[in-house]
């Protein structure tokens, strides 16, 4: 089945001069400071001259650079001078998605990625080959990568080669109206520093913007004092709303960019999702790989009957994700009920799941303002003058009972919103007040399980349970809060035995 | 802890002394401490020197002796079925359960003190992240190895 060693697609020369051309730019000063010495035909000779070196080099790089299919690898050679041979097997390939950049559709081209298990990024990557051999790669090393899974564990899943089926069913996909809705509720502030950032840069080029205020506000000062507050308050308003509103746009832009023809497609045991407006990005989620589901959504989102689906994965998903994949970004509940099926989780009604004990609202308020009890007693003892102390000790009694009351609602909200249970053989648990997760996990997949006693949680008679989860950040973690500790014994002797069986 | 599922063994007697010494040089330092800050004191000021010395001395004590006992007192373990239990802590009491067939590889460390008192360290790693890695001290040698072997079917019984 071994092919000849082939090269990428020429496109690619011409594709890599496009990308190096932005560092270019910035020798172009350089270039010309020397070129002042020269007549303009040297000038622009030595110019053609750097162009062509570029091009000589770039070509020389396409020339060396070749892959070849084996019948258990993929062999890529590359290295103009120092030649690199780099062979990757097929039974380490997890899988195999293309990438299309902007720059590389105009030219009709596409990235080839092969995910193995390893950590680094570019392990193995084609970059780039035409549409139509990327699919032909694609094709060639999933069949020959699922066959080498097959035979490498001998059918313990029983798992048959998977080709890529084309008629697949959508589970999930969003219109253009959808994605543009919801990018109203993904308003990012960190764009808002941005465009600050940008702002004071441009001030120094822009010398009018500060006159012309200075100038109405000194005008507004003529007329009198409530005239300046009103006209402070209203330049603070509007300031306040074109930064709200700008915070806005940059949301919708950004989940535009991002989500814009979203699918979902079920090809049996694997789903794959395409999205991207500029970058058309493909990720393939194998369900035997998926360890829990997590719902997400803000306060308003919950109002409004929306929320997101994120399945953590086995393995490394898309670059920066680690291990989480989103599966339906802006659903519906039933939508979500659909796209859950297939990986038999299922959402959990609220009220039969469990709210963790009164003592969580203790806890929660002793270690937030707690510690503002110590430094009175510090202060009694540290101040000589009594009277000094007396004051403090008011103060600090005071801010105590002031935040007591707002602490206090908080913590009860948190609590009351803070539910558990085991259902069949999922775990669940909801976190959150605005915004909610609820995590869905079957008892199979927690690692390691622990119950924890802090020195509070036994004067409080409380323990908490954290189950440990493959593939996850530490903030993803699911965790129940301050249980009797016979409930949480009860917890963990209820998910032990369903670890046992696969 | 109450309502624990398992009863749990307790460490090697060897680990008490391992603990023991390992905290014995900063209880050590944490006295001299107290002594050279008397001995500034009264050169300083004037005031008597021993206050210091006895006040961080009796912490030295505490931390050098009753506290890594306790601490050794709350260490526990068990192998029960297919799962290792782990239990420690004096304060924050911790009780981590691993099902053996989740484990992925397995260490049995030994420093030269603990080899010294015929003690060594079992570490256990998991595909997880939070408590990816659970580690047992103070057991013996021989115990070691054959939690190892255990552990080690269990994870060739159970691929991925």
């Amino acid at each position: 089945m071994s092919e000849f060693a082939r090269r990428l697609h020429p496109g690619t020369i011409a594709l890599n001069v496009i990308r190096g051309a932005p560092g270019f730019v910035f020798g172009i000063p350089a270039f010309l400071a020397i070129a002042r010495d020269f007549e303009l035909w040297m000038a622009a000779l030595i110019g053609v001259g750097l162009a062509a070196v570029v091009g000589v080099f770039q070509f020389l790089s396409w020339w060396r650079f070749t892959y070849e299919l084996t019948d258990d690898a993929l062999v890529v050679q590359s290295g103009v001078l120092s030649r690199n041979r780099r062979t990757i097997p097929f039974d380490r390939v997890q899988d195999v998605d293309i990438e299309r950049k902007l720059l590389a559709r105009l030219f009709g081209l596409a990235k080839v990625n092969l995910e193995t298990g390893g950590a680094g990024e570019n392990e193995g990557a084609l970059d780039s080959v035409s549409m139509a051999e990327a699919e032909r790669l694609r094709g060639v090393i999933r069949r020959r990568a699922a066959q080498a899974h097959v035979d490498e564990r001998t059918a313990v899943e029983g798992e048959a080669p998977v080709a890529i089926d084309l008629d697949a069913p959508i589970l999930f996909s969003m219109t253009l109206g959808r994605v543009l809705y919801s990018g109203l509720f993904r308003f990012s502030l960190v764009w808002l520093a941005v465009i600050g950032g940008a702002f004071q840069y441009l001030d120094d080029w822009v010398p009018w913007g500060n006159i012309e205020v200075d100038d109405l506000r000194s005008r507004a000062e003529a007329a009198s004092a409530t005239a300046e507050a009103a006209f402070v308050a209203g330049v603070t308003l509007s300031v306040i709303f074109v930064l709200f509103l700008l915070g806005v746009v940059a949301g919708v832009l950004r989940t535009l960019l991002r989500e814009y023809g979203f699918t979902l497609t079920d090809e049996g045991g694997r789903f794959r999702r395409v999205r991207g407006l500029l970058t058309r990005t493909e990720a393939v989620v194998a369900l035997r790989r998926v360890q829990l589901a997590v719902i997400e959504n803000g306060f308003v989102m919950r109002l409004l009957g929306w929320a997101g689906v994120k399945l953590q994965t086995l393995g490394s998903g898309e670059k920066g994700e680690g291990g989480r994949q989103d599966i339906a970004p802006f659903a519906r509940p039933e939508e979500i009920d659909r796209v859950l099926a297939p990986l038999s989780l299922g959402r959990a009604d609220p009220d039969a799941l469990v709210r963790v004990s009164t003592m969580h609202v203790l806890r929660m308020v002793i270690t937030r303002i707690g510690w503002l009890l110590m430094p009175i007693a510090a202060l009694v003892i540290a101040r000589a003058n009594l009277a000094e102390a007396a004051v403090f000790l008011a103060v600090l009694m005071g801010l105590f009972v002031f935040l007591l009351v707002p602490v206090g609602i908080v913590a009860a909200l948190q609590r009351g919103h803070h539910r558990y249970g085991l259902i069949g053989r999922t775990f669940h648990v909801q976190r959150g007040v605005l915004g909610q997760k609820r995590w869905i996990v079957p008892a199979r997949n927690i690692q390691a399980i622990t119950v924890r006693r802090t020195w509070l949680q036994r004067r409080l008679g409380t323990a908490s349970v954290y189950s440990d989860t493959a593939g996850a950040s530490m903030i993803s973690t699911p965790s129940v809060e301050d249980v009797r500790p016979g409930e949480a014994w009860a917890l963990v002797d209820a998910i032990r035995p369903l670890r046992r069986v696969g | 802890m109450n309502s624990t599922p398992v009863a749990l063994n307790p460490l090697e007697p060897g680990q008490r002394w391992v603990m023991l010494i390992l905290n014995a040089i900063p209880s050590l330092m944490l006295a001299a401490g107290g002594f050279w800050l008397g001995k500034l004191l009264e050169d300083q000021l004037g005031w008597p020197w021993w206050p210091p010395f006895v006040i961080l001395g009796l912490i030295a004590l505490w931390g050098g002796t009753g506290a890594p006992l306790r601490r050794f007192r709350a260490w526990g373990w068990a192998l029960a079925d297919d799962e290792l239990h782990v239990a420690s802590g004096v304060w924050t009491q911790v009780h981590t359960i691993v099902p053996l067939t989740r484990v992925q590889h397995i260490d049995v460390a030994q420093g030269p003190l603990q080899r010294a008192f015929g003690v060594a360290t079992l570490i256990v790693h998991t595909a997880g992240t939070a408590h990816a890695t659970v580690s047992l001290p103070g057991i013996s040698r021989a115990t070691a190895e054959e939690l190892r072997d255990v552990v080690r079917t269990h994870v060739r019984a159970e691929p991925w």
